[in-house]
């Protein structure tokens, strides 16, 4: 998917944020969290650092919109 | 339509024709060409005028090498719009053959010229020897079609062989051949084999009569379907219409291979880009020789990117087959010629979970197929920095590598274990991991790109930079 591609919003574990299903060992998963900016829909790759606690909020790329992720 | 030859081809191509007018050398400076010419990523054909013997004598007819040492050239030679799609191109057209058309004899331009008895000397042909080490000249673009006995099925291939005099020579097909098993009947039986040595055409017969088919099955109607029209065939001289040679190739050579006769053979330059070993390979005896008026020799530069091209463009096609049957979002494969004929890369299209790993058991059952890869439809599979990107940063190679051992190989594979019948071969999943769910993306890092419209800009200011003094590397 092209950065900055906005889609609806993906019901996920937390608002807005994706990440990979578990699997099978052999099977290939991907690493990476990703983040649906509640305000303008754009995706983009947020560090799991984020999600702790007392941790910054995330920041759309595309808006600015700041995300509170902790 | 005009007739579809070689001359045509070369009429047609002109200006990626070398024409070499001063005299060059058979022995080893054609060749040596080839390799620099490989070296710098240039592929003209190669037309020598004027070839000269090892003895600085001069051989009345042309050489024409490095004919499809160029992708794009073979690819336009066969009606594809783009070298990039043959695979799918050529799964369907070798798919869908054509019927040979036979003509008569004083309308096969091969026949214009016969010689016989004392005449009918192949050291009269400009024969190249190409590598050093290899024993003397050889015939390297030479078809060798023979027929089985029992059904009268003719069959085609390119065999190698060494000009051992003037109406002698050595012809090595292969121990697993189909030609290999025509020429064992007829021994059994008690019987020479006959023979004919076709030499010299357009680029789609060449790639086409050397579709691999089942046995018995003559590969007239495949020559065709790659050609896109009725290939021209004419009886030969000697053997008549059990034997039925292209009425518009160059030169015809034949005769029979007496039983149970052989010579020493080799060694001699392989794909692999090393000498293979000297075997022991069949005696041919020449019974005539008929070409075209002011025939052209053709030589492929054995090792070099002329055999392999022509040689991997059809091993895409069949691998295309053979993993779309059991990978349906398969959408392109590269046999590179860097390669040689050992790498395939697979190019998907949103594999479903497992469809890689599925396609990469599927092309590593290719017997000279060593290494696969399988990658994304956003990696370049003709761009070797693409495909390296895919392999440096998406796999891990403790759940992405998938190594085989015993499986059916090359036998002039270099690193085999000595008495190896088997190859150890190895598929590498360089895909992504499938999005968690339709809409959402990959859980992968996005890639560092730019929008087209500042990739348009940027190379409208670099069109108009010059830049030809800028380092290359």
């Amino acid at each position: 998917m092209a950065q900055g591609m906005k889609t609806a919003a993906p019901a996920a574990a937390k608002p807005g944020l994706l990440r990979d299903t578990p699997g099978a060992a052999w099977e290939k998963r991907g690493n990476t969290l990703w983040l649906s900016c509640s305000h303008c829909q754009t995706w983009f790759p947020v560090s799991v650092a984020l999600t702790r606690p007392g941790a910054t909020p995330a920041c759309c790329p595309q808006c600015h919109t700041k995300l509170p992720l902790a | 339509m005009p007739l579809r030859d070689l001359r045509s081809f070369l009429a047609d191509h002109r200006a990626a024709v070398w024409e070499i007018d001063q005299p060059v050398g058979l022995r080893h400076t054609l060749t040596a060409l080839q390799h620099e010419l490989d070296n710098s990523g240039r592929f003209p054909v190669i037309l020598a005028k004027r070839p000269q013997a090892a003895d600085g004598s001069p051989l009345g007819n042309r050489v024409v090498t490095n004919l499809t040492a160029s992708r794009e050239l073979t690819a336009a030679a066969l009606g594809i719009p783009d070298h990039r799609q043959t695979a799918f191109w050529f799964a369907r057209r070798s798919a869908s053959g054509i019927d040979p058309l036979v003509v008569k004899a004083v309308d096969a331009p091969v026949q214009q010229i016969v010689w016989e008895g004392e005449q009918a000397s192949l050291q009269r042909l400009p024969v190249l020897t190409q590598h050093q080490l290899e024993p003397g000249p050889y015939l390297t673009a030479a078809h060798a079609t023979t027929y089985d006995p029992d059904t009268g099925v003719d069959n085609t291939a390119i065999q190698r062989c060494w000009v051992l005099g003037e109406r002698r020579m050595t012809w090595f097909p292969y121990p697993t051949t189909h030609n290999m098993r025509n020429l064992r009947k007829f021994w059994a039986r008690g019987e020479p084999c006959p023979v004919a040595f076709w030499i010299g055409h357009h680029p789609a017969v060449l790639l086409g009569s050397q579709s691999k088919l089942k046995y018995p099955e003559s590969h007239w109607r495949a020559a065709g379907g790659v050609l896109g029209e009725p290939l021209r065939l004419t009886p030969s001289r000697l053997h008549g219409d059990k034997i039925m040679v292209p009425a518009d190739a160059e030169i015809v050579i034949e005769g029979f291979s007496p039983v149970d006769s052989f010579h020493a053979d080799g060694p001699f330059g392989e794909y692999t880009g090393y000498l293979g070993p000297q075997v022991q390979a069949p005696l041919f005896e020449v019974g005539c020789i008929t070409l075209r008026r002011d025939a052209i020799y053709h030589d492929y530069g054995s090792g070099l990117t002329d055999m392999l091209v022509p040689d991997n463009m059809a091993m895409e096609g069949k691998l295309y087959q053979m993993v779309k049957a059991v990978a349906p979002s398969l959408i392109n494969v590269h046999v590179p010629t860097e390669g040689r004929r050992f790498h395939a890369y697979l190019q998907f299209q949103n594999p479903a979970r497992g469809e890689a790993r599925d396609a990469l058991a599927a092309a590593l059952a290719y017997r000279r197929v060593k290494t696969v890869v399988a990658v994304d439809e956003d990696v370049d599979i003709f761009a070797p920095q693409s495909l390296l990107w895919a392999i440096a940063t998406r796999v891990q190679w403790s759940r992405d590598g998938m190594i085989i051992d015993g499986l059916s190989g090359s036998n002039l594979d270099p690193s085999l274990p000595e008495g190896a019948n088997t190859a150890s071969k190895m598929g590498i999943d360089a895909t992504l991991p499938p999005a968690p769910r339709p809409g959402a993306p990959r859980a992968v890092p996005p890639v560092a790109t730019v929008p087209p419209d500042s990739i348009q800009r940027a190379r409208e200011l670099l069109a108009s930079a010059g830049g030809e003094s800028w380092p290359r590397a």
